[in-house]
C-alpha cells in the first residue's frame, strides 16, 4: 500500500485545461514559482505604494484639496493640456494610418511580403530616440539638412527663405514624429484582428452584392471594432507615456508634456519631488481611466464574430490605386527606418553638424571617440548591452517559470499570475521610474546609482511583454503532445526537458530579443535612475543632446540601432529556421 | 501492493481492464455535470472494445480516466490486475506508471523529433532502456506500419496518413497489454480511413493487445469491435457485439444511433399467434412481441431501410404488413438504391438492389417481415 499512497502525489502535469482539483503537488518547482510570484509582486507594488505613501501621508501636508490646488496652477494645467492635445492627436492619426495599412496589407493586392514583415518590426529595429534625432538633423529650422536642400531648390525659383521652411519644433512636428512611431502598434493589433477574422464573412458580403468599400464599412470594420478600440487606447496610453520624442522635440519647441515635466522636476536643482509625485499619481489615474473606458466600450459590444481561420482571403484589386497604396507604405518605412538613419550617418561622420557637407572631412573620428576615447560613452554602451543581456535572460526565465506554473495551478492562482504580470503594462514608464526612485533611494534600501536599480526598473517594465511571449511560446505546445509523452511513460521532468522546452524555445528566444531591445535602449527610467557611476545609453544620449554634441550623439544612436538590428535579425533567422523545421 | 509497471509477459488471469462504478463530475457554473455516471465495464485480454456515442456522452472521459489523464471522483479502475485508481482507497497512479499506451486524435507527434525518435521514445522510458538495443525494435515497429523509409523525417514532412501510421507505431511499440485509441481515424479521408481500419485490426490480431477505442462513427465501430459500448449521457446504454447492437438494440436511442431507421408511432393492440399487433395510422402491424410492452401501451415501431421490401404494384390481398405506397424519389447510391415512399402521412425509406427501378409517383407496395421490426415502449408522459 505504501507504494500507492506515495504515488498519490504524482499528479500528471498533463491535465492542462482541466487541472485536477485534489492532491495538488507541492514540489520544489511549485515553491520556487510561488516565491518568484511574490518577489515579482513586491517589485511592482512596493514602489507604487511608496508613491501613494509619499503623496498622502508623508509630511501630512497633502490633502486631496491641496493636491488639486497644486495641480491646477496655470503652468501645470498647461502641461496637462499639451499632453492631451499631443497624445490625442498623434494617437488618432496613428490609428487612422495604422488601420489603413493593416487593411491594405491584409486584404488588398497592395500587399508586399516585405512591408508586412517590416512594419511590425520597426519599433524593434529603430530605437525611437535614433529616429527622432535623425529627424531633428533633417528638419530643424536653421541647420536641418532637408530644410537646407529645400531652401536651395526654392532659390532656383526665386523664393528665398532665411530659415525653415519646415519647422520641426512645433505642435505639427511633435505630433507627426510621434505618429510615425505609434503606427506599428496600431498595425500589429488591427492586422492580427484581420488575420483572425474569417474571410468568408467578407466573401459572403461580396456575394450578396456589396462593393469592397461597402463590405469594409458594413462587415469588416464592425467585426474588428473592438480591436480598433483596443489599438486606440493602447497607443493613447503609449503616447501619454512617451518620453523620447517630447524631450527632444517638445523641449526645443517649448511644448512641455507630463512625462518630460516630471523628469525635469526631479532632475533639475533643486528637485521638486512632491510635485513630481503628485503628477505621477495624476498620470497613473489618467491611464487607468483610459483602460476602464476601453473595458466598458469593448464589453458592451457584441462583436464576437471572429472565428477560426478559413481559407486565405481573396485580395481586393486596387487597380491604379495599388501603386499609390504601396508608395504610402513604402514612404512610411523610409520615413521611420531609412531617412533618419541616413541623416544620422552623415552627421556622425562629420566633425560637427552643418548643412554644408564637406565630403573630404568624413571620417570615423566620432565612433573612435564614443567607443574608445570617452570612458563615459563606452562604459554606457557596455552597461546597456550587459543590462539588456542580463535583464532579457532573467526576465524570460522568470516568465517561463511563472507561465508553466500557472498552467497547472488553480484558476485563482492563474488569475494572480496573470493580473500581477500584466499590471505594469498599464503604468507609464515615468511612473515606474519615479516609484523606483522613491522606494530605493535613501531609507533602509538605498540602491540609487547602482546597476541593480536599473535592472529592477527594467524588469518591472518588461514583465508584461515577457509573460506574453512565454504564453505564446507555451501555446506552441499542445496539451496532447504532453499527454502523449506521459502515455509513453515519460516522467514530469523528462517530459519538460524533452518535449515542453524544445517546443517553447523558439518563442522564448523571440521574447528574449524583444526584451533585449527594450532594456538596452530604455530611455525614460534610465534618465531618472542612471548616474555617472552607472551610465547607460539612454542617459548618455540625453546628456549629449542637452550639450549639443550632435556628431557623437548620432554615432551612439547609430551604433545602438545597428546592434539592435543585428540581434533582432540573427535571432529571427534562427527562430524562423527552427520553426520551419517544425512545420 | 501496486507495482510501478507490469511487463506484458506477466499477464494475470482476469480481465485486462476492469472499471467499477466510475463517476466523474465536471463543475460548471450551472452546477455539476455527470460525465460518467456509475460506469462499469470489463475488457478481456486481447479484446477489442469500442466506446460509441455522440460528442459529450462521456466516452472520451472514460478513456482518459483509464489512461490516467483525468481523475475520476468515485469508483475503481484495475489494469492487468493492478488497481490504478480507487477513490475509496485513495489510489491514483499517474499515466506514466500505468500499463497502457495511447493513440491520440491529433496524432500528437512531437514536431521537434524525427519519426524514429518519436517511435523510440516509449522504449527510452522503460526501466533499463538501452538506445542501441532499441534501434532494431524501432525499425521493426516502423516496418509493421510500412514506414521504414520515413525513419529520419520530421512529422511536418509527412502526409496525414503517414502521421497516423507513425502514431500507431508509437502506440504499439512497447507492446503493452492495453492500447487506447481516441478517435484515431477522424482526421483522415474516407479512403485512407478504410485502409487504416483494416491495418489496425490486423496489427491487433498479430500483437494481441486489448484495445479501448473511442469513436462517434457507428460504421467504424461495427467494423473494428468485438464488443461495442453505446454511451448515453454518461452511462452505457447497451454493451454487446456489433451484430447484437445493430439487430437487437435495447432502446430507441441505440437503434437510432446505430444507423438509419424508419419509425412509426402506434399502440399495442394485442397478440396474435405469438406476434404482437400494433395499431398505427397506416394500418395494423405484426411484429415480434416485447416482454415489457403491455396491451394499450404507446409504442414506437422501428425497422431498417434494408429490411423494408418494395415491389411494383399494389400489395396482394391478405399479405402481412404490406401497404400500398406512392414512390416520391429514388436515389442511386452505388451499391444500392434508396427509395423514399409516401405511406399515409409518413415518409419511409427503403433500400434495395440497384436493379429495382421505379418511376416517381408510381404506386408500389411495401412490406416488412415481422421478425425484422422492433418496438420500443414510449415513456409515459407524466
Amino acid at each position: 500500500m505504501t507504494g500507492a499512497t506515495r504515488r498519490l502525489n504524482l499528479i500528471p502535469m498533463a491535465a492542462a485545461g482541466k487541472p485536477p482539483r485534489r492532491w495538488v503537488r507541492w514540489g520544489p518547482f511549485e515553491i520556487a514559482s510561488v516565491l518568484l510570484l511574490l518577489i515579482t509582486a513586491a517589485m511592482i507594488f512596493y514602489p507604487l505604494a511608496t508613491i501613494f505613501w509619499r503623496a498622502f501621508f508623508v509630511d501630512g501636508t497633502h490633502s486631496l484639496a491641496e493636491m488639486l490646488a497644486t495641480v491646477s496652477q496655470p503652468h501645470i494645467l498647461a502641461v496637462f493640456g499639451n499632453t492631451f492635445v499631443v497624445a490625442g492627436a498623434s494617437s488618432l492619426l496613428a490609428l487612422l494610418i495604422g488601420s489603413a495599412f493593416a487593411w491594405l496589407i491584409e486584404r488588398t493586392d497592395a500587399r508586399t511580403g516585405l512591408a508586412s514583415e517590416l512594419l511590425p518590426l520597426v519599433p524593434l529595429l529603430v530605437p525611437q530616440i535614433s529616429g527622432v534625432i535623425g529627424w531633428v538633423i533633417l528638419l530643424s529650422p536653421q541647420a536641418g539638412m532637408a530644410n537646407a536642400v529645400i531652401r536651395w531648390a526654392a532659390g532656383w525659383f526665386g523664393i528665398e527663405f532665411q530659415t525653415g521652411p519646415i519647422n520641426l519644433f512645433s505642435y505639427t512636428g511633435l505630433i507627426s514624429v510621434m505618429t510615425l512611431y505609434l503606427v506599428p502598434y496600431v498595425y500589429l493589433t488591427v492586422s492580427a484582428a484581420l488575420q483572425n477574422l474569417n474571410p468568408s464573412l467578407e466573401e459572403a458580403s461580396r456575394t450578396c452584392g456589396a462593393s469592397p468599400w461597402r463590405t469594409l464599412r458594413r462587415v469588416t470594420l464592425p467585426a474588428i471594432w473592438p480591436a480598433i478600440v483596443n489599438a486606440g487606447i493602447i497607443v493613447l496610453i503609449f503616447a501619454i507615456s512617451l518620453f523620447s520624442v517630447p524631450i527632444v522635440i517638445g523641449t526645443s519647441a517649448g511644448i512641455d508634456v507630463l512625462s518630460v515635466t516630471i523628469y525635469r522636476l526631479l532632475y533639475n536643482h533643486p528637485p521638486q519631488t512632491d510635485l513630481a509625485v503628485v503628477l505621477s499619481l495624476a498620470m497613473m489615474i489618467i491611464v487607468q481611466v483610459a483602460l476602464l473606458a476601453q473595458l466598458l466600450i469593448t464589453r458592451s459590444s457584441r462583436h464576437a464574430v471572429i472565428g477560426g481561420k478559413g481559407t486565405a482571403p481573396s485580395r481586393i484589386p486596387l487597380g491604379r490605386w495599388r501603386w499609390a497604396a504601396r508608395s504610402a507604405v513604402g514612404a512610411y518605412l523610409l520615413a521611420t527606418a531609412v531617412i533618419p538613419l541616413v541623416a544620422l550617418l552623415i552627421v556622425s561622420l562629420q566633425p560637427f553638424w552643418t548643412t554644408h557637407i564637406n565630403w573630404g572631412l568624413l571620417d570615423l573620428a566620432n565612433y573612435r571617440y564614443v567607443l574608445y576615447e570617452n570612458e563615459m560613452t563606452s562604459q554606457a554602451l557596455l552597461n546597456s548591452i550587459g543590462l539588456g543581456i542580463v535583464g532579457a535572460t532573467v526576465g524570460m526565465i522568470a516568465a517561463a517559470v511563472l507561465v508553466l506554473f500557472a498552467r497547472s495551478a488553480s484558476p485563482r492562482t492563474q488569475m494572480a499570475v496573470d493580473g500581477t504580470t500584466a499590471f505594469p503594462a498599464t503604468l507609464p514608464h515615468t511612473v515606474v521610474a519615479v516609484s523606483m526612485v522613491l522606494a530605493f533611494t535613501g531609507g533602509w534600501l538605498n540602491l540609487y546609482g547602482t546597476m541593480l536599480i536599473l535592472l529592477l526598473a527594467n524588469l518591472v517594465l518588461v514583465v508584461p511583454q515577457a509573460v506574453r511571449s512565454a504564453q505564446s511560446a507555451m501555446a506552441q505546445v499542445g496539451a496532447e503532445l504532453i499527454e502523449a509523452a506521459h502515455m509513453a511513460r515519460s516522467k514530469s521532468f523528462k517530459t519538460f526537458r524533452r518535449v515542453v522546452l524544445p517546443l517553447m524555445l523558439p518563442g522564448l528566444m523571440a521574447g528574449w530579443v524583444i526584451l533585449f531591445v527594450h532594456i538596452s535602449g530604455e530611455l525614460t527610467a534610465s534618465a531618472l535612475l542612471s548616474g555617472t557611476n552607472n551610465p547607460v545609453v539612454g542617459l548618455v544620449l540625453l546628456d549629449l543632446w542637452e550639450n549639443g554634441s550632435f556628431p557623437q550623439l548620432s554615432a551612439i544612436a547609430l551604433i545602438m540601432t545597428l546592434l539592435d538590428a543585428a540581434v533582432v535579425m540573427t535571432v529571427l533567422y534562427l527562430v524562423r529556421r527552427r520553426l520551419r523545421s517544425l512545420g | 501492493m501496486p507495482v510501478t509497471s507490469t511487463a506484458p509477459s506477466d499477464r494475470h488471469a482476469g480481465p485486462q481492464v476492469s472499471v467499477r462504478k466510475l463517476v466523474k463530475r465536471y463543475r460548471t457554473r450551472r452546477g455539476d455535470v455527470l460525465a460518467l455516471n456509475q460506469v462499469s465495464i470489463d475488457i478481456a485480454q486481447s479484446e477489442r472494445v469500442v466506446l460509441l456515442g455522440p460528442s459529450g456522452c462521456g466516452k472520451t472521459t472514460l478513456l482518459r480516466c483509464v489512461a490516467g489523464l483525468e481523475q475520476p471522483d468515485e469508483g475503481e479502475i484495475e489494469i492487468n490486475g493492478v488497481t490504478v485508481f480507487s477513490a475509496s482507497r485513495g489510489i491514483f497512479i499517474p499515466p506514466e506508471a500505468r500499463d497502457v499506451s495511447m493513440m491520440f486524435q491529433s496524432y500528437a507527434l512531437w514536431p521537434h523529433m524525427t519519426v524514429a525518435e518519436n517511435v523510440g521514445y516509449p522504449l527510452e522510458n522503460r526501466p533499463g532502456a538501452n538506445r542501441k538495443a532499441d534501434g532494431p525494435k524501432v525499425d521493426a515497429a516502423l516496418a509493421m506500419v510500412k514506414c521504414e523509409h520515413l525513419r529520419n523525417r520530421y512529422p511536418a514532412q509527412l502526409s496525414g496518413g503517414q502521421q497516423q501510421r507513425i502514431a500507431l507505431a508509437r502506440a504499439v511499440i512497447a507492446n503493452e497489454g492495453l492500447v487506447l485509441f481516441d478517435e484515431p481515424l477522424s482526421n483522415v479521408d474516407a479512403k485512407v480511413r478504410e485502409q487504416l481500419r483494416i491495418e489496425l485490426v490486423t496489427l491487433q490480431r498479430k500483437l494481441g493487445f486489448a484495445w479501448l477505442y473511442v469513436t462517434h462513427d457507428q460504421t467504424e465501430a461495427t467494423a473494428v469491435a468485438d464488443r461495442i459500448a453505446v454511451f448515453e449521457s454518461g452511462q452505457i446504454a447497451q454493451l454487446g457485439t456489433p451484430n447484437d447492437i445493430y439487430n437487437d438494440p435495447a432502446s430507441r436511442y441505440v437503434a437510432e444511433f446505430m444507423g438509419s431507421s424508419n419509425t412509426l408511432a402506434g399502440v399495442l393492440d394485442g397478440h396474435d399467434d405469438g406476434l404482437a399487433v400494433v395499431r398505427s395510422d397506416i394500418g395494423l402491424l405484426k411484429l415480434r412481441s416485447h416482454a415489457r410492452a403491455q396491451v394499450g401501451d404507446r409504442v414506437t415501431v422501428m425497422f431498417r431501410p434494408e429490411q423494408l421490401e418494395i415491389r411494383a404494384g399494389l400489395p396482394a390481398a391478405g399479405a402481412v404488413n404490406s401497404f400500398p405506397a406512392k414512390l416520391e424519389a429514388s436515389m442511386f447510391l452505388g451499391t444500392c438504391s434508396e427509395h423514399a415512399v409516401e405511406v399515409g402521412p409518413h415518409r419511409l425509406v427503403a433500400r434495395s438492389l440497384v436493379t429495382d427501378r421505379f418511376d416517381p409517383n408510381e404506386t408500389v407496395s411495401i412490406s416488412i417481415q415481422p421478425e425484422h421490426a422492433r418496438m420500443f415502449v414510449e415513456a409515459e408522459p407524466r
